[in-house]
């Protein structure tokens, strides 16, 4: 291939992938309500699939748009807004959106912590035995391939990371928005024959993902006496600024295995290094 | 918009129908892959797009999500038909001309 088309391919991906980026996190530049309540007048719930979960229920949010969903448009301050406050709200997992997310990070974070444990040393094990293909069984990806993974690789690592910066809105979280990063990585493993995959730096990017977990739990020891507990006011539930704690872990979570499967990934066709 | 809506689910619901029907008739993995593709491609994009037309709000978004797999559909099964046959499967009785075979046609 030439080196031109190869340029202009890859700024038309950088172009598409920009483009899509500002469309995705477009809320990021919304304004944010933390810890009051406010009528929800700059961000349309009925379009996300947040509403659904703001209400609980899917049934719930069909009657409910069909009976309010024209008053909605015309008054725009129907949707319930609720504020959670650590401690003195009873019922906790309404701070995000996403009720899974609020019981897998807020009540059980400390088992999160441990699930990550588990995919660290499971992975490093899996490495330890089968990494290493031998280059024969390897044939050369035809140029479809090539240009193709070049191609689709930035927006499988953007979709990857709206994922996890969403996880506490919409179902994903950390785990699949790392392992979809991942796919992306083993794509570009396959598809370009001397592509290398800097071990190392994500070593690194896992190892200071997990630190930042465990700084964020001991963070929630010294302002709330306990470990891994919610310091951040939990926000209007519904926006991108809610939750507290929930979206900041599940964002370390995702580099964290986004990291682990990658480096998991390029080991076992390389072979593991530091043996 | 609601007529367009459902005319290009139509469009989607009869080429994913005929996509399995070529699934059960056709002979050999290379036709069986052609049609699962285009069931796949346009099938699956006009469906989509149809959906995005029923719900005006959703359209970028199916329009992003069609766009995603009318580039990732027909990459992922020209890798398949191109692994398969550098493995070794065999084609159909009725296929008369294989332009890619190293000896009677040009290898890549």
């Amino acid at each position: 291939m030439k080196k031109t088309e190869f340029l202009t391919g890859s700024f038309i991906a950088l172009t598409l992938v920009v483009l899509l980026g500002v469309f995705f996190f477009q809320a990021l530049f919304q304004p944010s309500y933390e810890g009051k309540v406010m009528p929800i007048d700059n961000v349309n719930l009925k379009d996300r699939v947040s509403l659904h979960y703001v209400l609980k229920n899917v049934n719930d949010a069909s009657k409910y748009l069909a009976t309010n969903g024209m008053r909605y448009f015309n008054n725009r301050s129907s949707v319930p807004s609720k504020t959670i406050t650590f401690g003195k709200t009873k019922n906790l997992e309404e701070g995000s959106a996403n009720e899974v997310t609020s019981i897998v990070v807020n009540y059980r974070g400390f088992d999160t912590l441990g699930e990550v444990t588990v995919l660290f040393i499971s992975i490093i094990g899996l490495t330890m035995l089968i990494g290493g293909v031998k280059e024969k069984k390897l044939r050369m990806p035809s140029v479809i391939v090539r240009t193709g993974s070049k191609f689709l690789f930035p927006f499988i690592l953007l979709f990857g990371v709206y994922i996890f910066i969403h996880g506490h809105l919409t179902p994903g979280g950390g785990f699949p928005g790392g392992a979809v990063i991942a796919s992306g990585f083993l794509l570009l493993l396959l598809g370009l024959e001397n592509f290398k995959f800097n071990t190392t730096v994500s070593k690194v990017i896992e190892s200071l993902a997990g630190v930042t977990f465990v700084g964020i739990g001991l963070v929630g020891l010294f302002m709330k006496n306990s470990f891994l507990a919610n310091f951040i006011p939990t926000g209007t539930i519904g926006f991108l600024y809610s939750a507290g704690m929930v979206a900041l872990i599940y964002i370390v979570v995702g580099i964290k295995v986004g990291a682990e499967l990658s480096t998991g990934v390029a080991e076992l066709k390389e072979g593991n290094k530091n043996d | 918009m609601f007529i367009i809506g459902i005319i290009l689910i139509t469009i989607g619901v009869i080429f994913s129908t005929l996509g399995a029907l070529g699934l059960v008739r056709m002979p050999d993995l290379y036709n069986r892959l052609q049609t699962s593709t285009k069931a796949t491609t346009l099938g699956a994009f006009s469906t989509i797009i149809g959906v995005g037309f029923l719900n005006p709000a959703w359209l970028i978004k199916t329009i992003v999500i069609a766009t995603f797999i009318l580039l990732t559909a027909p990459i992922s099964s020209h890798n398949l038909a191109r692994a398969s046959h550098k493995w070794g499967i065999p084609l159909s009785d009725k296929t008369s001309v294989d332009k890619y075979d190293s000896k009677t046609g040009k290898e890549e």
